[in-house]
């Protein structure tokens, strides 16, 4: 939440970085305009609004360096809460958190992001290395001779893939759906095959296949962009 | 909005919607249709075939396009991806399975394993991903 990034000035830029704030009038300017775009990704910055009266004049709110709710809005990115970055006035916590009998209203500001970024986007290629490994790794010189078993192989592989995309892919926003599917080599004919409804911008999917002697095995992994 | 606004218009005409009074963006509560939908796409484009090796990349064209329209027919509202495995009955072995990392209130998948033929043997999968 911290970050500001080319013209759009964060939350925490009208909080904290301002150096104004000393003149009357900048508390209720900053409290209209709660709900300032900032590129917070998955990152949520929650408001706590203060709807008590406080006794203080406005002279001495606007002393301090930062400003922290006198009835006013309080923004903390929630992973931070704990490193209070607020100076210590009389009427805060020492947390800078909410004081005894204010209420509380979690606000999740709006991102406003409309697509992906280059860098988290499904790449298929990026995910079709992963699966193959992982069919590799899992499937060398194995034979498919019990039902039980191939059905665990085939459920522990889509566990695998599934979170070595996640881990591995930085896709935050994107669903994640792995279909595995493990056959004996019996001289039988297959074909599988896939056809999906989507948002061909962002949406993409990667299918690898595996065959050794006695088994053959294809995975598919469907990646869809959620907003 | 423009989603909206447009299941608002349909919820006039048939199907699932005019029986609820508006659109609805869990899947779940469209899963029996979506059964129904991969049942009859399968069994109306497999049914009295002999397996066939150059003509199995047809049924799994007219299978996945069937229940692609039909599902768009049904909600606006998801994406899906369907997927059809056709396989020659020949005594061998085949195990299915999926993982998905989605919002399990809205997000579900449908199933069909189809087996009714002397030869063939269809698992359709259908997963409905809401927008």
């Amino acid at each position: 939440m911290m970050r500001t990034c080319g013209a759009r000035r964060g939350l925490a830029a009208v909080l904290w970085g301002s150096g104004s704030g000393r003149r009357p009038g900048d508390a209720r300017r900053r409290r209209r305009r709660g709900h300032e775009r900032q590129r917070s990704g998955d990152r949520r910055s929650v408001a706590y609004v203060g709807l008590g009266t406080f006794g203080l004049g406005s002279n001495s709110a606007f002393q301090r360096s930062s400003f922290t709710g006198v009835g006013g809005v309080t923004v903390h990115n929630t992973a931070t809460m704990a490193q209070a970055q607020t100076t210590q006035g009389a009427i805060q916590n020492d947390d800078g958190g909410p004081r005894p009998g204010q209420s509380i209203i979690e606000v999740v500001l709006p991102t406003y992001i409309m697509k992906p970024e280059e860098t988290e986007i499904f790449y298929p290629s990026h995910v079709k290395r992963i699966a193959g490994a992982i069919l590799e790794e899992e499937l060398a010189g194995k034979m498919y001779d019990d039902e039980e078993e191939a059905k665990k192989w085939n459920t522990t592989i889509c566990e695998k893939i599934k979170a070595q995309v996640k881990a591995e892919c930085d896709i935050p926003r994107y669903k994640i759906i792995v279909q595995v599917t493990l056959g004996q080599m019996k001289d039988q004919g297959v074909r599988v095959a896939s056809r999906c409804l989507w948002d061909t911008a962002t949406d993409n999917y990667a299918s690898v296949e595996y065959a050794n002697q006695h088994l053959w095995c294809s995975a598919m992994v469907f990646g869809v962009y959620t907003e | 909005p423009p989603l909206r606004n447009s299941m608002a218009a349909k919820s006039e005409k048939g199907g699932e919607e005019a029986k609820k009074g508006e659109y609805t963006l869990n899947f779940t509560e469209l899963q029996p249709t979506a059964v129904k939908i991969a049942e009859h796409a399968v069994t109306s484009v497999l049914s009295g075939e002999v397996y066939e090796a150059a003509r199995v990349t047809t049924w799994s064209d007219k299978i996945t396009e069937l229940a692609l329209d039909e599902l768009q027919k049904l909600s606006d509202n998801f994406k899906y991806a369907v997927s059809c495995i056709i396989m020659q009955k020949n005594g061998a072995g085949i195990a299915t399975s999926g993982s998905a990392h989605w919002d399990e209130q809205t997000d579900a998948c449908a199933q069909v394993v189809w087996q009714e033929n002397r030869t063939i043997v269809c698992i359709l999968t259908i997963m409905g991903v809401a927008i």
